[in-house]
């Protein structure tokens, strides 16, 4: 069933009746967006299912409507990145440099895809959660400027501010492995 | 390097360019834990002892405002002053007094008026403040008593007696 097609049905009246709807309609989405913020598959499950969580705890604080709901369960996500980002900075940040001296001794020619996955996920991260967000949000899934700002909940400025910085981060970062 | 080389080496090593969705089991897992968090209406019954408690603070504050001491009406002022005059005795009327009384005899007691009045005049207990005392024999000198009551419960008793004139 398309994502279309479940917010199309009639409104439930229950909390549960809400609550799934709103599962069925943004987990793909979710987990995708969550995938591409998180370092790896079950970190990303985590983020997901935490953030649904938080909605079923708090079911007022979801606002109605689908875009509404939608930038509520993004926003949530994000600062579910931010929280952990800040719990675990340390030790991710040592995780990655780990993981980045493993992907150098890869040798580059039997999976030259994987070592291009393993190098942007090293690159993005080096950036915070919003700007990591951000640039995932527009360059990865092609969400216009406003739609990010409107989204993460912040002004139009702010999202190409993030944009800027986080382009030449990431040109810093991977020109190294990519001097073309 | 340039946005758009930027942006294509983004898409190619795009984390979930292979990790699109959850797999099936894992969404329903997910699907039915999240929806078993969704707290039960019983859990709502947690506020009801706070609610309780504040009900009975507020119970008690209304009450000592509406009954406290410092919600009483205030004493009524003092009666005033009521001299009590003798009924003159029909067989010997005393004598008038002289306007300037000569022999008067203060008597200021700090005891308590009650007490001072049941035991001397246990015949006048109906009237509080005023005391009234015939004369005490038809035949012998009248005797007229003026009692004075102040709001601090200070009783002064005048007793004029016609003997001394």
């Amino acid at each position: 069933m398309t994502t279309s097609a479940i917010l199309d049905r009639p409104q439930p009246q229950t909390a549960t009746d809400r609550l799934a709807r709103l599962f069925d309609a943004h987990h793909e989405r979710l987990f995708r967006l969550a995938r591409r913020l998180s370092s790896d598959r079950e970190e990303a499950r985590d983020l997901v299912q935490e953030a649904f969580l938080r909605a079923a705890r708090q079911p007022g604080a979801v606002p109605g409507g689908e875009k509404p709901e939608e930038a509520w369960l993004v926003r949530t996500l994000v600062n579910l990145c931010r929280d952990r980002y800040r719990r675990l900075g340390v030790r991710s940040r040592a995780a990655v440099e780990i993981r980045r001296e493993e992907r150098e001794t890869v040798p580059r020619h039997p999976e030259e895809a994987a070592v291009a996955r393993a190098t942007v996920q090293a690159a993005l991260a080096r950036l915070s959660p919003r700007r990591r967000a951000v640039v995932v949000l527009h360059e990865l899934e092609g969400v216009a400027v406003r739609e990010v700002a409107r989204l993460l909940g912040v002004a139009e400025v702010t999202v190409r501010w993030h944009l800027l910085a986080a382009r030449r981060d990431l040109a810093s970062l991977l020109l190294k492995e990519d001097p073309k | 390097m340039n946005d758009d080389r930027l942006r294509q080496i983004l898409r190619e090593g795009d984390p979930a360019a292979q990790d699109t969705a959850l797999s099936e089991d894992e969404a329903h897992a997910m699907r039915r834990m999240v929806l078993t968090a969704i707290p039960e209406p019983r859990r709502r019954l947690v506020w009801l002892p706070a609610l309780a408690t504040g009900a009975a603070a507020l119970l008690v504050l209304a009450l000592a405002v509406s009954h406290g001491p410092w919600h009483r009406t205030p004493a009524p002022p003092a009666p005033p002053v009521r001299v009590a005059a003798a009924p003159a005795p029909a067989i010997a009327p005393p004598p008038p007094l002289a306007p300037a009384a000569p022999h008067q005899e203060p008597v200021k007691s700090s005891r308590p008026a009650r007490r001072l009045h049941v035991r001397h005049h246990a015949a006048s207990m109906a009237v509080a403040s005023v005391s009234k005392q015939p004369a005490l024999a038809a035949s012998g000198p009248a005797v007229r008593e003026v009692q004075f009551s102040t709001p601090g419960g200070t009783r002064i008793i005048w007793v004029s007696s016609s003997s001394s004139l």
